[in-house]
């Protein structure tokens, strides 16, 4: 097939920046091209195409990122990255059976958390997803959800009781969902939960999961399993999903107003061209 | 079931649907009218040439006129939905059983 250039000439991530050792290459397939990410011995790294090129590199939010092709835009900001108090948590990544833009999607869904995240992100019967404001920002071109509420049994690993949790998403790139949420030590902040996915194929996908939180207590294993056992119970939904890529034609669906996120986004990567993983025509 | 249902059949009302951009590939009214009948609305399609926009009025529980809005929002790859406008509609005329392509004759 032919890949889009729009879907070509972003940025993906390739692998978490400090698990790299020297003189250890390391190889992926981003979108059926194998790359190789080696640190020198002068501590540089470099990624390389399978034909020995060069690739493009970004070392940001912990993450290694290159591009199979020639990104002429520099990798989204994440302000909050910058802000002192913050730890870093990069979760490594999970290997999904289904369209990268689909685990995206799933991402930006609220309402599947009393149902999948039972007791945890949601628990019947506060399953309600009150209204919300989603818009396509033209100016930074990212699709944004904000004044979003839900009730949650156990909003974070520092969270100690229930509470009303509020969340904004944003999107910054096709295969990039960063969620901000309210940081159970510190109500008046945000935590900020991103999720950088690296398309293999259309139906296969790594995602990593990095969080920028404000949390001093919990220890670095227990946030990173908190996190990975939330997404592997996303992956049994994620992996079930028919069709396996994301329709961009909704015909065979309904969705409805708890799903207007979903639908900004497939407008957006409508918009965008952005077909690699996604369905055209419904069947 | 039937418990469910009542309060959506009790909040039926009708609206008229105005769908802008690039819309002018004729099987998007084919779309609409499938969208339409799935959700179980009354009503009409139909392209005003003039205006250069797909119209169409539907009548139903507010919760499905709401997901008529956003699937059509996004519709067919063949189209892009740049705005849908709704405005309240006091149809004096009989309403179709069922949702139909209004033509030039009609």
């Amino acid at each position: 097939m032919t890949i889009s250039d729009v879907a070509r000439n972003d940025w993906y991530p390739v692998a978490i920046e400090n698990l790299l050792i020297e003189g250890q290459p390391e190889t992926v397939v981003l979108m059926g091209e194998t790359l190789t990410i080696l640190r020198a011995a002068d501590d540089q790294i470099k990624v390389t195409a399978a034909d020995g090129s060069e690739c493009p590199l970004t070392l940001r939010y912990g993450h290694v990122w290159s591009s199979i092709g020639r990104p002429e835009h520099a990798l989204f900001d994440i302000p909050e990255a910058a802000e002192e108090g913050r730890r870093m948590v990069d979760c490594g990544p999970v290997r999904v059976k289904a369209s990268p833009l689909r685990v995206v999607e799933n991402f930006l869904d609220i309402a599947h958390f009393p149902f999948v995240h039972t007791d945890i992100l949601g628990a019947e019967p506060h399953t309600e997803v009150e209204p919300y404001k989603v818009e396509i920002r033209d100016t930074v071109d990212e699709v944004w959800a904000t004044k979003v509420r839900f009730f949650q049994p156990q909003a974070a690993k520092s969270a100690e009781e229930g509470q009303m949790t509020d969340y904004m998403y944003r999107v910054p790139a096709p295969c990039v969902s960063i969620l901000y949420k309210t940081s159970p030590p510190r109500p008046g902040a945000w935590d900020v939960i991103g999720l950088f996915v690296r398309p293999i194929s259309e139906e296969l996908c790594d995602a990593y999961a990095w969080m920028a939180l404000y949390d001093e207590d919990s220890n670095q294993t227990d946030l990173v399993q908190f996190q990975q056992m939330i997404f592997l119970q996303d992956r049994s939904i994620l992996e079930n999903q028919i069709p396996r890529l994301l329709p961009l034609d909704p015909k065979m669906e309904i969705p409805t107003r708890a799903d207007t996120t979903s639908v900004a986004y497939r407008r957006w990567l409508k918009r965008k061209g952005m077909t690699y993983g996604a369905q055209l025509v419904a069947r | 079931m039937i418990r469910d249902t009542q309060p959506l059949m009790m909040n039926r009302q009708t609206e008229l649907f105005r769908f802008s951009g690039d819309v002018s590939d004729p099987d998007f009214l084919d779309w609409i009218c499938h969208r339409a009948n799935r959700l179980g609305l009354n009503g009409w399609v139909r392209k005003n040439a003039a205006g250069g926009f797909i119209e169409a009025l539907a009548s139903g529980p507010e919760e499905l006129l709401d997901a008529m809005e956003l699937g059509c929002s996004l519709g067919p790859i063949t189209v892009w939905v740049e705005t849908v406008v709704r405005c309240p509609h006091d149809s004096d005329g009989p309403m179709p059983n069922g949702f139909k392509i209004l033509t030039q004759a009609d």
